[in-house]
């Protein structure tokens, strides 16, 4: 029977071959962008979590532009006052306030942006898991310079070093280098607060003030507190990832509509094949029955081919998505705001076995209409076939 | 003919369904090209390999008739012993593999482009050398430093840089000496400048020896 | 009721069988009124012009259709009373076609074409199958596919594919209509060796050559049996 059934599906290779690609494409998208939802939450969720703040607070405008960027070591156009540290620190809920200064600066002529954060002991408190592979993780004079792992191999810097920064015109020492943190640290340039912003002149002036809370619950109550603090806005993390998935369900949403679409399509294709296949096939149908296939029989002859057609399919989808993935999300990535740093696809086995299942599934049910169809054939039409 | 038509439909559906699966896998190149992803963090301590940054100014500057570049790269690390006879010194990590340009005008190669990140006194020095076919030094240039004024004023002002020209491995390389003489101040980065052109010669006198390892990176 | 009284047992038994279609509004009657019998062992051959009635007479013996009114019984069971799924079950074990068009499944090979009802059935058949391809002489065909075989190979294939289920009656419509004179020779040799080993065989035909070999005729006209033409049995 499976033979029968097989062999009858490669009869028309073309045919079979547009079938096939069919639920190929609807597999692939639909486990590609489920599988990059999960991925895409799960790297914003570490990203977040190495962070080690609840919430910040940052210029008036757009508060969720201004913590992604400060989180991937951007710089504001705006800036806060620093009287915005004092007050946050006073806060009862408050157990760490640490203002950050970021300043850009780009060297066009080399291609590069160096990027600067000043820093100040509040900062090391947020990040306990800071760790210096060569010298030390703090700063012992004011000229002191940090710097993140990739940033110490291309500047070629080690602990006493001199460290040259051309547009301040200051030249800084180097204190320690940091382990790898795969995150935006690693290329940063960390100095003491007040240092940053002498020799950039911002003094007075913040980028932002990260907050960690005494206790995770109190994250409603405070912000609503400090959302009083004037020239300042809160951005909570946790509202920072909702709104993040929100942005990222709304397109995932869209594409996901795109999916469904191409399963329709590669469902209507299955059905489209099979009945095309019936009705060419009528004959040798009738014949089958005067053989002595009972109805059950074509029935099951017609599904099993259905089921083969959307098995492979999905199959060869699957591999299609692993393969491609990888493209997929180089190409996804720049639309994201806060792209995580490690690999947003995660195909894994459950979710190929749920498609690979949804597949089979659209592909039976598309069958259903032409396995009907083949059993309401007469059998007498073998004698005489038209 | 009614099935007919159905599958005609169909076929439709198929293949705009291919154009768009085209279309968006040479969208995704295409921006790949123009926007390189953001450096992502690694774990290799050992100090990877220096980028070349803008091959056009130093080809324009170097080798004005090249027309066509090709990376290769030459494992060196089998002849470790020779290569810490010949540089005089313990060999560095980055010293294990020697990246290099090959610049060609049509069929004719005109010599190669190296690429080396130096230890200067303020900041890494990337030093872009151009050795023409027969060996010698066709042009040092910097293409990312970040030495002090009062360091590079006195390099530029004395066109040091230019006398590596016509330079061949088996020059010397003494600053003050083979090279003209710094002020104190710019000592450490002028001898770094001159031991990274020297080692690149070395690396590239052994690793296009017939016993180095190649290993063809093409673009 | 037939004069002349069978020597064996009647395996096939039709009374008063009638079928009509309609065709638009008209309603055509292909079949009136038949009655006969056909005793185990026999080689019946239907003979007529076109449009008498032949294929569906073989229709409603072969259980792919129901008659409009009149009894059929086959081996005693009145199969016009079977339910649909009974009637698979009676074509599956009792009986066995052989096609004109040959009907071979093109996508199958020789030896699978004639395992296929042993499949439907749920039999084993490998050594019966090589069994029969070996005594219709097709041994050396037994992997090729129809596309590579002569139509008297194909036919030959068909009558294996009928004998794989051990059936009481084979019934052939016009075995020998697409063969050429020889081909169809060996085709009629055949089934009077099958005959002679037992096997009852039915068979609607054109060709005098079958009809002569037949161990009686059985004449029908416009839907009607005329007087049977009785052939010693």
């Amino acid at each position: 029977m499976l033979r029968l059934a097989l062999r009858n599906l490669l009869r028309r290779p073309v045919r079979l071959a547009l079938a096939l690609a069919g639920v190929a494409i609807a597999a692939g998208t639909v486990a590609s962008l489920a599988s990059f939802g999960a991925g895409y939450r799960q790297g914003l969720a570490t990203e977040l979590q190495r962070s080690g703040m609840q919430l910040m607070l940052v210029p008036l405008g757009c508060p969720y532009d201004a913590a992604a960027r400060v989180l991937k070591g951007r710089t504001l156009d705006d800036s806060l006052p620093a009287a915005v540290a004092p007050a946050v620190r006073a806060d009862p809920a408050v157990a760490v306030a640490a203002p950050l200064l970021m300043v850009a600066v780009p060297r066009a002529a080399e291609k590069r942006t160096d990027l600067w954060v000043g820093l100040d002991h509040a900062a090391f408190e947020l990040k306990p898991w800071w760790r210096a592979q060569a010298g030390r993780a703090d700063f012992p004079t004011a000229d002191s310079v940090i710097l993140g792992a990739n940033a110490a191999v291309t500047e070629a810097r080690q602990p006493g070093d001199k460290f040259y920064c051309p547009e301040a015109n200051a030249v800084f020492r180097v204190a320690g280098v940091l382990q790898p943190s795969g995150t935006s640290d690693d290329n940063l340039f960390f100095l003491p607060l007040a240092t940053a912003q002498r020799v950039f002149g911002q003094v007075g002036r913040l980028t932002a003030v990260a907050v960690r809370l005494r206790d995770p619950a109190l994250l409603r109550e405070a912000s609503a507190r400090l959302q009083r603090i004037r020239g300042a806005q809160v951005a909570t993390m946790t509202e920072m990832m909702g709104t993040f998935l929100n942005l990222v369900g709304a397109v995932r949403t869209l594409l996901m509509a795109i999916g469904l679409v191409a399963a329709v399509a590669s469902a209507l294709g299955v059905f489209n094949t099979l009945l095309a296949a019936v009705v060419e096939r009528a004959d040798e149908l009738c014949l089958l029955r005067a053989l002595g296939a009972s109805r059950a029989q074509v029935f099951g002859l017609i599904t099993l081919e259905a089921g083969a057609l959307g098995a492979a399919g999905a199959t060869a989808g699957l591999a299609a998505a692993r393969w491609g993935g990888a493209a997929l999300e180089g190409f996804v990535k720049q639309f994201l705001p806060l792209p995580p740093a490690g690999s947003l696809m995660a195909l894994r086995a459950p979710l190929a076995t749920e498609v690979l299942l949804v597949a089979l599934a659209a592909s039976l049910l598309a069958g259903l209409y032409p396995a009907w169809r083949a059993i309401r054939l007469p059998p007498a039409r073998a004698t005489r076939p038209e | 003919m009614r099935a007919s038509r159905r599958r005609r439909w169909w076929l439709g559906g198929i293949g705009l369904g291919a154009i768009a699966l085209v279309t968006v896998r040479y969208a995704t190149q295409r921006v790949s090209w123009e926007q390189p992803p953001p450096p992502r963090s690694t774990r290799i301590h050992a100090a990877p390999l220096c980028p070349w940054r803008d091959p056009q100014a130093d080809l324009a500057a170097t080798f004005p008739q090249a027309d066509h570049w090709e990376p290769e790269t030459r494992i060196l690390s089998g002849l470790r012993l020779e290569l810490a006879r010949r540089l005089g010194r313990p060999v560095q990590p980055d010293e294990s593999a020697l990246r290099l340009y090959r610049v060609s005008a049509g069929p004719a190669p005109l010599g190669v482009v190296m690429i080396r990140r130096v230890r200067g006194d303020y900041g890494a020095i990337e030093v872009v050398v151009a050795v023409d076919a027969s060996g010698k030094v066709r042009a040092v240039r910097l293409q990312r430093l970040r030495e002090p004024e009062a360091v590079m004023k006195p390099l530029r002002e004395t066109e040091w840089l230019g006398a590596f020209r016509g330079k061949s491995v088996h020059d010397s390389f003494h600053v003050g000496g083979d090279l003209p003489a710094v002020p104190p101040s710019a000592r450490v980065t002028a001898g770094a400048i001159a031991e990274g052109v020297r080692s690149l010669l070395i690396l590239l006198d052994i690793g296009t020896s017939p016993r180095a390892l190649a290993a063809t990176h093409h673009h | 009721m037939s004069p002349n009284p069978p020597t064996f047992p009647p395996l096939v038994r039709a009374l008063n069988l009638t079928k009509h279609y309609q065709r638009g509004r008209e309603q055509v009657v292909a079949l009136n009124q038949a009655t006969f019998e056909v005793a185990e062992g026999e080689f019946v051959a239907i003979v007529g012009p076109s449009g008498a009635g032949k294929t569906t007479l073989l229709n409603l013996l072969g259980c792919l259709d129901v008659p409009s009114s009149g009894t059929l019984s086959l081996a005693g069971e009145p199969v016009h009373r079977l339910t649909e799924r009974a009637r698979t079950r009676w074509r599956r074990q009792h009986l066995g076609f052989v096609f004109q068009h040959f009907s071979l499944i093109p996508t199958l090979t020789v030896a699978e074409n004639v395992a296929l009802p042993a499949v439907f059935a749920r039999r084993g058949a490998a050594a019966r199958v090589d069994e029969l391809v070996q005594r219709v002489g097709l041994a050396a065909r037994r992997d090729h596919r129809p596309d590579q075989l002569s139509g008297g190979e194909m036919q030959r294939t068909a009558i294996a594919r009928a004998l794989i289920n051990q059936p009481r009656l084979l019934l052939a419509d016009e075995p020998t209509g697409n063969l050429d004179t020889a081909t169809g020779a060996a085709i009629i040799a055949l089934f009077q060796e099958l005959n002679a080993a037992g096997l009852t065989i039915i068979a609607v035909t054109h060709n005098p050559a079958l009809a002569a070999a037949a161990t009686r005729q059985l004449h029908l006209h416009d839907g009607r049996i005329l007087a049977p033409t009785a052939a010693p049995v």
